[in-house]
Order: C-alpha cells, then structure tokens, then sequence
C-alpha cells in the first residue's frame, strides 16, 4: 500500500471547472483573432487597391457611377480634414440612434494610425489625396452584440481609369472570396448599393458571416458599413440585418 | 480546431479530471485553489492540444503543466498566504479523513514545495525517480535526497519504508 495520500485526501468536493466554458472561450479567442485577421487582410487589400489606382489612374470617365448633380459637385476644399472627420464623427452616432432603433451604441473602438476623435483617417500620398475615414463601435441590438465598422471615402472622387470604372459597377465578383450572398440594387436618390454577406472563415470549420453594404451616395462618396454576424462561431443571426446597415450607408449626411 | 479534435480533449479530459484535481489538492491543500490549477492547466492544455495529442506521454505533459502551473502561481503576490479573522466562504468541505490522515496532509503542506512535489510525483502519480527529475526539471539526485527528506518527515505520522510503502 502506498502512502495513502487518497485515503488522506478523502472525498473531493465538487468540481468548479467548467470544461464547457473553458472550451468556449477558447474557441471565442480564436474567433475573434481570426476575424481581426481577415478584416486586416481586407483592410491591406483595399490599401493595395488605392495606390494602384492612384499610380495607374489614366484620365477615363466613370461609367456606372451615380451621375452627379450640379448641386452635388464635390468640393474637396469646402471643408479641411479636421472639420469633415469631426462632422463624420459627430453624425455617425447621431445616424445610428435615429435609423435603427432598438439598437444601443455601447462604446466606440478609435483604431491607429491616425487616430482621430472617434474615427481613424488614412491618407494617400498623391494628389489629390485619397481619403479614408474608419469609424468602429460596439452596437448591442436584440439579436447580441457586434463591431460595426464604417468606412467613408472620397476614392470615386479622386480615382481615375479602369480601377474607377470597376469600383463603380459594384459589381458582385468584385468582392472577396467567401461570398455567401450578393446583389446589387439602386437606391431611391440613386445611390448604387451593394449588399453582400461574406464568409471570412471559409476554409475553418465553422462560419464566421459578415453582413456589408457598399453604397455610392450621389455625390459619389463610397461608404462601406459591415457588422459580424452573432458575435460567436458560427452564428447564422446578424445582429444587424442588411437594411439596418443599408439605411446607415445611405444616409445622406455621410456626403463628403 | 476541428471538432473531433475538441471531442478527443473532451475524453482526454474527463478520465483525467478527478486525477488532476487531487494532484493539484495534494500540492495546495485548498480545493478552490486546486480548481483553478486545473482550469488554468486544462486551458494551456487545450491551446496546444493537437500537439499534445500526438506526443507519446501526453500525461507526463500534462503533469509538468500542472506543477509549473502550481509553481508560477506560488510566485504571485495574491497568493501568499496571510491570516485573517474570519474565514472566508469556502467550497463544501470534503468527507472528514482519520486523524492520523490529516496530520499526513499537515506534514506535506509543511514541507518545502519542490520536496512536496517530489513526494506527489512519486507516490501519488507513481512516477519513477527518472521521470519525476525530468517533469521537475531537477537531477535524479536532488529528487532522490528530497524523496528520503520528505518520507523522514512524514514517517512521524505514519509507517512507511524507503520506497513509500505504507507498513
């Protein structure tokens, strides 16, 4: 016999741990690197896609683009950076409390480089300039809890050539692999929408769905707004349906 | 990682559980503590678990997580030990053991934690002197003098022979 440490021991209480919840967490760590790595690798993507247009740019006119009206002329001296991320900044919260209701703005997450009020700013180094405002929040809906990410851009205002002419079509191949679902529609004031839902996990397991709208005002600012799906792997329920990130990528104070 | 993965560290998991949580209780006397040494391992173990799956001893792995565990933990301020006046809410007492029972856990708590690892590893995991030294990361001879230090300590409460055995 040995010692008798199980004897001394006697019989154990209870266990508190709770394999179910470790396993859990683990797998929502997981999810959440491996959506913050995709939504990088977006991110680098488009980057790319911006100093290729702004080096090949050739001169040539949109073609699909919503045709601007006079009034709507873009005037990129009208305001300085500051003052139009700033506006962005103030509206966008604004925009959210009166177009989805039912829906609460938890907190907001301002990202690098540039870190600019609420929002973060990229900036092209030719002339004149490709800008890019990224705006993301916490939103808590009935459905959970998301990011939601807007994306506001004078690219259709500054870009030229081919890469012009593609990114105005909207058209639905344009978009990453993983695409689950996609169509493009006209909005009531002409804004040309793209509504998609993506995989960002194809080759994983489970599915990690992203809603994404991608509007042109009808001043020809570019506005992306995506929102996870269920906030865990494999969630099937958006926390914000399409139209809800529709009515936000087309409000008309998001102009540039 | 892949469900099946998942299922095999779920399995891994429940017929080491009780074996895990006395080891821990055996090195912390506290089975609050012991719990949280074991969520923690368990936690590490997962993160690696395709490798750990694939090793030949993944228990003997298991076990160095453990004792590191328990050792790092040891080194952190919020768990030195301090009195206080009242005690605090603790977890249902376990079934009371023999009077002579709780002086082995008195005296094993009183040694020195690597000379209480030694005589956990050895005669409550039955590990060899080899393979203890190499879960500790100490030579065989320093497990060897804490093996003889820790059962003279212990024998003041019962009768045990050099090689553990109870008489």
């Amino acid at each position: 016999m040995r010692i008798g440490f199980d004897d001394a021991i006697g019989v154990a209480p209870p266990s508190t741990v709770d394999l179910d919840r470790l396993i859990a967490r683990r797998r929502r760590i997981r999810w959440l690197q491996r959506a913050g790595a995709a939504a990088l690798a977006v991110v680098a993507v488009a980057a790319l896609g911006t100093v290729t247009t702004l080096l090949r740019g050739d001169g040539r006119a949109p073609t699909a683009a919503p045709r601007a009206t006079a009034s709507a002329v873009p005037n990129l001296e009208k305001e300085t950076l500051e003052q139009r991320t700033a506006r962005f900044a103030t509206v966008l919260p604004a925009i959210l409390a009166e177009r989805l209701p039912g829906v609460t703005l938890i907190g907001q997450l301002p990202v690098t480089p540039e870190h600019r009020g609420t929002g973060t700013v990229q900036r092209g180094a030719a002339e004149p300039p490709e800008i890019r405002y990224s705006w993301t929040a916490t939103v808590s809906a009935p459905a959970g809890r998301a990011e939601l990410m807007v994306l506001i851009s004078n690219r259709l205002l500054v870009a030229t050539g081919e890469v012009l002419d593609k990114i105005s079509r909207q058209e639905c191949r344009t978009v990453p692999r993983g695409l689950e679902s996609c169509e493009v529609v006209t909005g009531p004031n002409g804004e040309r929408i793209q509504r998609r839902v993506s995989d960002l996990d194809r080759s994983g397991p489970g599915q990690v769905l992203v809603g994404g709208v991608d509007a042109i005002l009808p001043d020809r600012t570019s506005v992306t707004v995506t929102c996870p799906y269920g906030g865990s792997p494999g969630s099937t329920e958006p926390v914000l349906s399409l139209d809800q990130l529709t009515a936000v990528a087309t409000d008309s104070r998001l102009a540039w | 990682m892949k469900a099946q993965d998942e299922a095999a560290f779920r399995e891994y998991v429940t017929t080491r559980m009780e074996r895990l949580r006395r080891t821990a209780y055996l090195l912390c006397h506290d089975w609050h503590t012991a719990d949280d040494l074991v969520a923690i391992t368990l936690d590490k173990l997962f993160q690696r678990w395709r490798r750990v799956r694939e090793m030949d001893e993944p228990d003997a792995y298991t076990r160095r997580v453990l004792l590191n565990t328990w050792l790092d933990e040891r080194r952190r301020p919020w768990r030195r030990e301090f009195t206080r006046e009242q005690l605090p809410d603790g977890p249902a007492p376990a079934a009371p053991a023999p009077a002579d029972e709780q002086g082995l856990l008195t005296l094993l708590r009183a040694l020195p934690r690597h000379q209480r690892a030694v005589l956990v590893l050895r005669f409550f995991c039955d590990l060899s002197v080899e393979e203890t030294a190499d879960t500790l990361g100490l030579p065989t001879g320093t497990v060897k003098s804490q093996t003889s230090r820790g059962l003279e300590a212990l024998r003041s409460v019962i009768h045990i022979d050099d090689s553990g055995v109870r008489t």
